[in-house]
């Protein structure tokens, strides 16, 4: 089921920053955050905007890119090594939705647990 | 969170925002997927009156064939911006001073100078000045629809990699840009640098001695215009020894303007060769025509090459620079041509009285008071920022800048020599050589260029093209005028017949090497001066080209990275003869047997494997401080440095004053013990930073390896050892900088024409394309490649077809 969820999670990460831009793993993390409260939705988040973006550079290579060429250029201009280039593009999406799917995770359950804490007042 | 989406969305410090950087589908990853043009696209292009097909060869060269003029330039502007988009734009932003909008702060010195010469201003004006109907405003029109059809088209994941990294966005395409593009160009190829060297000379050494070593004419001289002697002419008169400083000449030299931060003579030296041989001097019997501009190597190449097929009006071959509305050096059918830089003295200086010294309002003229023009100058940062404001001042001549407690106004033929838009397709549909530069010469105006042409029918011209100035009688540019009185102003510009020039000559041969167009025993008007003008390469073509009474296109090509060297040639003995006499006198040491021994058997060529020339180039920069330590202004630094020409001049007098070392008062030095010294200096300097000659360290290629340097100075995007052929004052002079020849053409033009060329770098600006650097070995190498003419779109083989493009009418303006 996990592995479901991930899966859906990168296709709609992939797609979202198509259509969207490179923010879109934040919402997408927020979303998660919203939809899997108990199914540790940072982590999962995280992992799918990884394979989300991950996905778009195997679809580069697959077309013929020649993308260990930009990243060990791009990564020597931005004074990087290739392959931490690369570590970083795949690392970023996943950062941007941990932080929101945790910071949505949280808000969705500040209201319940103060609910229960209120309760015995009642 | 918030710090990921900071850097994200604005970067952090150098760092741009790397949300969109690293976006997998619009970032520089995207760049990859669009780094090779595809096989066939579609596109629209607004007032294409039919539609254009384009195919691009083997070479990704893409051959135009359209229904008119204003189609094919519309085409041009398209392809050029698919392949070189961000080098259009960094051109313009170079020439408007908006570098700072990119690169904020670091840039403002130079975005300053531009505005304050007035070089976007000047361009802005002549194009508002075009009639809304005329033939060039419609080409710069016509060229904008193209570039800007491409942009408009754009998604940002095609953007090119440039933009990604500045952070910035591609802006629409202005036709005024096309005349941006040729004012930047004035600036770097006619910026005259002579005069303020004469007179700091003279600040140190006196008038007399400042005039000898800056002379008028370079006393080592083979001019342009053929003068029938065929031999060159050397004029070794004696130099006056240094004399009192002239406080007088300090004083003006002072006001001189430096042209950005470099010391004047510090500037680097632009080079061009280009020479025509007639039909009864070829192996075949065709003229053979050889072009090879030097200019800046940059990554994309200043260059684009390309092929405009206009049935029955236009059938043109040869590069453009991304801006210009045409094939700028190129053959048709009919006629070949290329160019060389006239180093013209076109600009002056006028002292104006002005009303108020700290910000002038009025200038005198006359007796009567005008008007200064006052322009508020707007520098903006990344983001739109407000970075400064200045306010620059126009006179009638030109701009009026603050010199010391003096006022200075400008004129220069860059910013009102008026460039006709169509005159690139109106010179195309000559037929003759003749026809060819008088078209030229009816539509350019600046920066004057030798202009060669030779033509089917055999005739070889060449004439050196530009606005020359007519000044007062008896002045010659070489000081700062009194602005107070119109009497000083330019009268006006030579006319056509004073040009220099010369046709179908006798010797059967013409040549230009920037040197001085016209002998001056010859009674020639002034032109400009030494410093403006080279002496070996020319030396150097003349001399093989006499010698030569068969030409082949094989030997054009083999000349253009000839390694033999004039200077080496006429410099060298003098070493030599040096080394004998102090032998003689006893002063002989180990070093200075080593030093000498290794020259000795130096060939004085400049093959990449050589392991001498180095010693001789390592000599020749020791010796310049030697000589000239009297020009060692108060700051320590030489106010100026007269020419090599004035060097070799001087050593034909050994015991001139010039030789004396003033660093060492106790002993008077001749040229031989400045020469000696010289020589074990370099010889000693060499063994510590290369070690040991013959152990591969001393390799010319090694040392002095050619630069190729991305737009932006990116080392990752630039060749930055490249080993060539070739030294200074050689017909290649590419060794150790980022200057040489941006494109080598060789044309024969008989009854079919027949092209090789090349340039360094390719056709693509997209770094990870295979056209980005694939002919840069070639380059390299000294070899060119054969140039395909179809006349249709059948006529391509479908081996040699890569992609197809069809543009079709349509889209919003």
């Amino acid at each position: 089921m996990i592995a479901v969820q991930v899966l859906v999670g990168a296709i709609v990460v992939a797609f979202g920053t198509m259509g969207l831009g490179w923010w879109f793993p934040v919402a997408w993390g927020a979303i998660a955050g919203l939809l899997w409260p108990s199914q540790r939705p940072a982590r999962l988040a995280a992992v799918a905007a990884l394979l989300g973006w991950g996905a778009w550079l195997v679809v580069l290579v697959i077309g013929g890119a020649p993308l260990g060429d930009v990243a060990s250029r791009v990564g020597a201009v931005l004074r990087v090594n290739g392959p931490v280039l690369v570590l970083v593009t795949l690392l970023y999406p996943a950062v941007l939705a941990l932080c929101a799917a945790a910071v949505t995770s949280r808000l969705r359950r500040i209201p319940a647990s103060g609910r229960a804490a209120d309760a015995p007042s009642r | 969170m918030a710090a990921s989406l900071w850097i994200g969305g604005r970067g952090a410090g150098p760092l741009p925002a790397v949300g969109p950087l690293l976006d997998p589908f619009r970032g520089v990853w995207a760049t990859a997927r669009t780094a090779e043009l595809p096989s066939s696209a579609l596109a629209r292009i607004p007032n294409l009156s039919a539609p254009v097909e384009v195919r691009y060869d083997g070479r990704g060269v893409p051959h135009i064939f359209a229904a008119t003029e204003a189609d094919a330039v519309r085409a041009l502007g398209f392809v050029v911006a698919r392949d070189r988009l961000f080098q259009l734009e960094t051109q313009t932003r170079a020439a408007t001073g908006r570098l700072s909008e990119w690169a904020g702060a670091p840039a403002i010195d130079s975005d300053r100078e531009v505005r304050a010469l007035g070089l976007p201003r000047s361009a802005e004006r002549r194009y508002a000045a075009l009639a809304s109907d005329s033939r060039d405003k419609q080409v710069f029109d016509a060229y904008a629809d193209g570039v800007n059809a491409w942009i408009d088209g754009l998604s940002p994941a095609e953007w090119p990699i440039e933009y990604k990294l500045l952070g910035a966005r591609p802006e629409r395409w202005r036709p005024v840009n096309s005349l941006h593009l040729f004012s930047r160009m004035g600036w770097t190829l006619a910026w005259d640098r002579g005069e303020r060297s004469r007179l700091a000379a003279a600040s140190r050494v006196g008038m007399e001695a400042a005039k000898a070593l800056f002379p008028v004419h370079s006393p080592v001289q083979e001019p342009i215009q053929p003068n029938g002697t065929n031999v060159p002419r050397f004029d070794f008169g004696p130099i006056p020894p240094p004399g009192a400083p002239d406080t007088l000449a300090g004083g003006i030299a002072a006001l001189w303007p430096h042209r950005g931060p470099t010391a004047a003579d510090e500037a680097p030296i632009f080079a061009s060769n280009n020479w025509a041989v007639a039909p009864e001097r070829t192996a075949r019997g065709f003229a053979l025509l050889a072009g090879d501009p030097h200019l800046e190597l940059t990554l994309p190449s200043i260059w684009y090459e390309a092929h405009l097929v206009v049935p029955g009006a236009l059938d043109v071959y040869g590069v453009t620079i991304p801006g210009a509305p045409g094939i700028i050096i190129g053959f048709t059918r009919e006629v070949a041509w290329s160019f060389t830089n006239t180093g013209a003295d076109v600009l002056d200086y006028y002292r104006e009285t002005v009303d108020d010294t700290a910000s002038p309002t009025r200038y005198r003229v006359d007796g009567e008071w005008r008007e200064v023009e006052r322009v508020v100058e707007t520098y903006r940062g990344r983001g739109g920022r407000e970075l400064r404001v200045d306010t620059t001042y126009y006179t009638h001549r030109g701009p009026l800048r603050r010199s010391g407690s003096d006022w200075l106004s400008m004129r220069w033929t860059v910013l009102e020599a008026s460039l006709h838009g169509a005159v690139f397709l109106d010179a195309a549909r000559a037929t003759t050589a003749r026809a060819f530069l008088d078209v030229m010469a009816d539509g350019w105006g600046a920066p004057a260029q030798n202009m060669i042409a030779a033509d089917r029918g055999g005739t070889i011209a060449i004439r050196s093209t530009g606005h020359f100035p007519l000044r007062p009688a008896g002045t010659d540019g070489l000081t700062i005028f009194d602005g107070s009185s119109t009497a000083n102003d330019w009268a006006g510009f030579w006319p056509l017949e004073r040009y220099p020039q010369a046709v179908d000559p006798p010797q059967g041969y013409l040549a230009s090497a920037n040197q001085e167009p016209l002998d001056p025993r010859e009674g020639a008007p002034y032109l400009g001066h030494d410093s403006g003008f080279e002496a070996w390469r020319a030396l150097r073509i003349n001399n093989l080209l006499r010698l030569m009474p068969a030409v082949t296109a094989q030997e054009m090509r083999r000349l253009q990275t000839d390694p033999g060297s004039a200077r080496a040639d006429l410099f060298v003995p003098f070493f030599h003869e040096a080394v004998q006499t102090v032998r003689w006198r006893g002063g002989g040491s180990l070093g200075l047997e080593g030093a000498a021994n290794l020259l000795a058997e130096w060939d004085r060529r400049y093959t990449k494997e050589n392991e001498r020339a180095v010693l001789f180039e390592a000599a020749m920069r020791q010796l310049t401080p030697r000589v000239w330590d009297e020009l060692i202004g108060p700051d320590g630094r030489r106010v100026a440095t007269p020419s090599a020409a004035v060097l070799l001049q001087l050593l034909h007098d050994p015991h001139n004053a010039w030789w004396d070392d003033d660093r060492t008062p106790e002993r008077v030095e001749d040229r031989d013990d400045i020469l000696t010294a010289s020589l074990v200096a370099a010889y000693d300097s060499l063994l510590v930073r290369y070690g040991p000659a013959d152990r591969g360290g001393w390799r010319w290629d090694r040392v002095m390896p050619a630069r190729v340097t991305h737009l932006l100075g990116l080392e990752p995007f630039s060749a930055t050892a490249v080993p060539a052929q070739g030294g200074p004052g050689t017909l290649n002079p590419v060794s150790g900088g980022g200057f040489g020849a941006s494109w080598r053409m060789v044309v024969e033009i008989g009854p079919d024409v027949r092209a090789w060329a090349t340039y360094p770098g390719g056709q693509s600006g997209n770094p990870f394309s295979s056209r980005y650097l694939d002919r840069l070995p070639r380059w390299r190498d000294g070899e060119l490649d054969s140039l395909r003419t179809p006349r249709d779109t059948a006529a391509i083989p479908a081996g040699d077809l890569t992609a197809r493009l069809s543009l079709m009418p349509g889209g919003a303006p």
